[in-house]
């Protein structure tokens, strides 16, 4: 049963959200007209910058009064507009909604919430995206959505989506892209509670996209009644791991979670890549206009 | 001794048990164990592994020394040096008994030295008595498990104990006891004197008339002790070889002293024994004492005198009594003696019956009786050779078997190994003999089939001198053509005269004619609490070794260290 609540925005939040557009660092060219400006110059209007003239340009780009001035073959370069390819790598393994009811499903609805949001700014700004919701594999794909009027089928399909499963990020890497894709931006949103997220994340380095990671968080998960002796048992695996309570372990997972947090930050800055936390404790417009901004949004037009 | 496996089994059940009853653990869903992991795996790092690793040296080390000072191993203690001397009291009160019929004195002498064995430090090293072999505690309890063999029998009462770095003397404080020990040497005396009844007989002597001159005298004296004081109940019997000649009770109260004149003239040649009875008396030893008659043996010792065949160098008198001394001369029995020249055949007599009176010659003193087809109602008090012994007369061994007929075998089955049979072969030997039954004080030296041809008894000390019986007819046997008859006769001889165990135990008897050895309360030691009698029964034990004891200590320190790897402790 699909749950469009989890996608009411405010229509002052939404005019907001229009006026932001993805940000990313290699916009590779698109087949269709956007309004991002292309990594390389080409034959957009904004003019950008001059280089020498080598043998095979298009001799039309050729700046004579520069010829005049400089006695130099100099090119005009102008900057290129196209759309963007953008992947949003969506969580629904188990430990999204680890326990039933509204409380355990918060992480998968921020998740989806954010993803609405992302593909609601991408079809505004005419990229062209591409929804894959995945767990232990890629469910079933939705898109290259183009255009503002697939908003509506897009949220349609988050709002009817379910968690279940493990999480094998590396998995879902080889399946979206195993055919030709163009490059552009891949989004991963997942609360990163796996050990295949490096190995997912590995594989997306040399296909050469622009990755923003978002990892979403609910600080429940670092909550146990550690009184006595306890099995713990992943949702997602069944695996058992027993402990024994400590005055400080839960302090000292705590800070092991902001470890691991950071290891993957300093991971995707050291490849040029986008991280962004976002607990479930915060406001979603706190996150979209502040945390979201910050790492993967710009203000257009 | 445990066995090993045993604490190994027990450690082993303990710690399955501690498993079994610790708290089962909840189980609690979480979205992801992967943050857990890594924590759980973070500890290995650096500072966690060294504090990890720090721990797991203590517990180890706390185990370790558990188990090593429990086990007081022999490199932490100063067991190497000089061994522990046990000295024990050799003389005769240490034989006498507890109260209520317990052990003796040197058995619970044996078991406090078992017990500062037990006690001792780990590895440290034993003497016993003036033995100077250091024994390991194993050796040591051997050797006082079995306090009758090895350590009442030492008579020296001045031993030199070897160099110990202490001494540990066992004695009831009775008796010239003094060890030799090295001056400096910590010397620990343990009492095992525990007071009791006891009655002595402390004289026995002959001494010569006072007033008669037909006959010596005996001088008897008697001492009684009580630890309760009250009055000690004693019945003696004094006796000669045939027969006992006085029987008296007497009332002593402790610490009294009853003496006796005894007229020996009335007695027959011979031994005399003096003997005492007293209820709850726990020193047998000086019950008993014997004298020889000194108009006869010529000497006023207490000590009889041991008759050795082989050195004796006078013949043996030999008095036959005979059926029909007429019948007697020329058979094959008279030409033997007659052939043997270490007999001299003293006199014939006829024999008589037990109504009979009895004959008016006096018997001449012998050696040895010989019953020819004859044998008396009452075994005379000396040895005797029983030939041919009538069916129906108790003799030699022999009970009579009514009307039993006589039927002729051949010997099947000798004691060769008897001192009897040297040099004398009866096997296939064809005799007339009748069925009859062993005395079962007696044995068979030869038989034919189910009948015993040839019985020799060899009663106890103070149960008669020695007999044998031969049971078939020589005068109707091969036996007396052949050389085997004298050579049988001259054994006989030395070994019916022999009586080696008769005069050595009385010799023994007489030894504890000593007033001090009887006053078995007399001590000046403090005597031993009634609570540390109750541990005479029972075996002292060891410990468990330290080797049994550190491998359970690393049993559990193993388990520790699978605990702190499974990440089951904190």
């Amino acid at each position: 049963m699909a749950d469009h609540s989890v996608f009411t925005f405010e229509p002052a939040f939404l005019a907001r959200l229009e006026r932001l557009r993805l940000l990313t660092r290699r916009v590779p060219a698109g087949g269709f007209k956007g309004e991002h400006r292309a990594s390389h110059l080409g034959s957009g209007l904004e003019f950008a910058d001059y280089r020498p003239y080598v043998e095979g340009d298009d001799v039309r780009h050729l700046d004579w009064r520069a010829y005049l001035r400089f006695d130099r073959l100099l090119l005009r370069m102008f900057e290129e507009h196209g759309d963007l390819a953008v992947y949003i790598l969506l969580d629904c393994s188990h430990s999204m909604a680890p326990t039933p009811g509204p409380r355990g499903r918060r992480k998968f609805d921020a998740a989806r919430r954010i993803a609405a949001a992302l593909t609601y700014i991408a079809l505004a700004t005419l990229d062209r995206v591409t929804l894959a919701p995945y767990s232990g594999h890629v469910h079933q794909v939705l898109g290259p959505l183009h255009g503002s009027r697939q908003v509506w089928r897009a949220l349609d399909y988050l709002a009817n989506l379910d968690t279940g499963g493990e999480t094998h990020l590396d998995r879902t890497v080889r399946e979206v892209f195993a055919a030709r894709r163009r490059r552009g931006l891949v989004i991963v949103i997942s609360d990163l509670l796996s050990d295949t997220t490096e190995g997912g994340l590995d594989l997306l380095l040399p296909l050469r996209h622009d990755v923003a990671v978002v990892q979403v968080t609910d600080h429940r998960d670092l909550e146990a009644p550690l009184d006595r002796d306890t099995t713990l048992v992943d949702s997602e695996t069944g695996d058992s791991l027993r402990i024994h309570g400590a005055p400080n372990l839960l302090h000292r997972l705590e800070r092991e979670a902001e470890a691991h947090r950071e290891e993957i930050r300093a991971r995707c800055t050291a490849r040029g890549w986008s991280f962004i936390h976002a607990p479930v404790e915060a406001s979603f417009e706190e996150l979209a206009l502040g945390a979201l901004r910050r790492g993967l949004l710009s203000r257009g037009r | 001794m445990m066995p090993f496996w045993l604490p190994l089994g027990i450690t082993a059940l303990l710690v399955l048990a501690i498993y079994l009853i610790r708290p089962t653990a909840q189980a609690l869903p979480v979205a992801s164990t992967v943050l857990w992991r890594r924590l759980l795996a973070a500890r290995k790092r650096r500072r966690d592994r060294l504090r990890w690793l720090l721990s797991l040296l203590l517990a180890t080390t706390v185990a370790g020394f558990l188990s090593v000072g429990a086990s007081r191993a022999p490199w932490l203690q100063p067991g190497g040096g000089d061994p522990i001397a046990l000295a024990f009291d050799p003389s005769p009160t240490m034989q006498a008994g507890l109260p209520d019929g317990g052990p003796s004195r040197i058995e619970l002498a044996a078991s406090e030295a078992r017990r500062i064995v037990v006690e001792a430090e780990s590895g440290s090293r034993f003497t016993v008595n003036a033995d100077p072999t250091p024994l390991t505690s194993t050796e040591a309890l051997a050797v006082l498990s079995d306090p009758s063999a090895g350590l009442s029998n030492a008579p020296d009462t001045e031993p030199a104990i070897p160099t110990a770095r202490r001494v540990h003397v066992f004695t009831d404080g009775i008796g010239p006891y003094t060890p030799i020990v090295d001056p400096g040497t910590e010397t620990n005396t343990v009492s095992v004197l525990v007071p009791a009844r006891n009655a002595g007989i402390v004289r026995f002597a002959t001494r010569p008339p006072a007033t008669r001159a037909t006959g010596p005298e005996a001088l008897l004296e008697i001492l009684a002790t009580d630890p309760a004081g009250g009055t000690v109940p004693v019945e003696l019997t004094v006796a000669d070889s045939e027969t006992i000649r006085i029987r008296r009770q007497l009332e002593l109260e402790s610490g009294d002293r009853f003496t006796a004149l005894i007229d020996l003239g009335s007695f027959a040649p011979g031994p005399v024994t003096a003997r005492i009875a007293t209820p709850g008396d726990v020193f047998p030893l000086d019950n008993r004492a014997g004298l020889i008659d000194a108009g006869r043996a010529g000497t006023g010792s207490t000590r009889l005198p041991v008759r050795h065949a082989r050195s004796r160098t006078e013949p043996r008198r030999v008095l036959v009594v005979a059926r029909s001394p007429g019948s007697f001369a020329g058979s094959a029995a008279a030409l033997a003696l007659e052939a043997d020249a270490s007999v001299d055949v003293v006199a014939v007599r006829a024999a008589t019956g037990a109504d009979d009176p009895p004959p008016e010659d006096p018997i001449p003193a012998a050696d040895i009786a010989t019953f020819h087809r004859a044998a008396p109602a009452i075994p005379p008090a000396m040895p005797a050779l029983y030939l041919d012994p009538p069916q129906a007369v108790t003799a030699g061994g022999l009970s009579p078997a009514a009307d039993a007929p006589l039927s002729q075998h051949r010997i099947d089955r000798t004691d060769a190994s008897h001192p009897l049979l040297a040099g004398v072969s009866l096997l296939g030997l064809p005799v007339v003999v009748a069925a009859r039954e062993l005395d079962p004080q007696c044995s068979a030296l030869a038989s034919a089939g189910d009948r015993t041809a040839i019985a020799v008894c060899d009663p106890p000390p103070d149960g008669g001198p020695r007999s044998l019986a031969v049971a078939f007819d020589l005068d109707h046997s091969s036996l007396a053509q052949r050389p085997d008859l004298a050579a049988l006769f001259q054994n006989a001889a030395s070994w019916l005269t022999e009586t080696p165990a008769i005069t050595g135990d009385l010799t023994t008897d007489t030894g504890l004619q000593d007033e001090r050895a009887t006053r078995i309360n007399d001590s000046t030691l403090e005597p031993v609490p009634a609570d540390r009698l109750a541990d005479v029964g029972s075996p002292n034990r060891r410990p468990w070794s330290w080797r049994t004891l550190a491998l359970a200590g690393l049993l559990l320190a193993s388990f520790e260290a699978i605990t702190f790897f499974r990440g089951l402790t904190l």
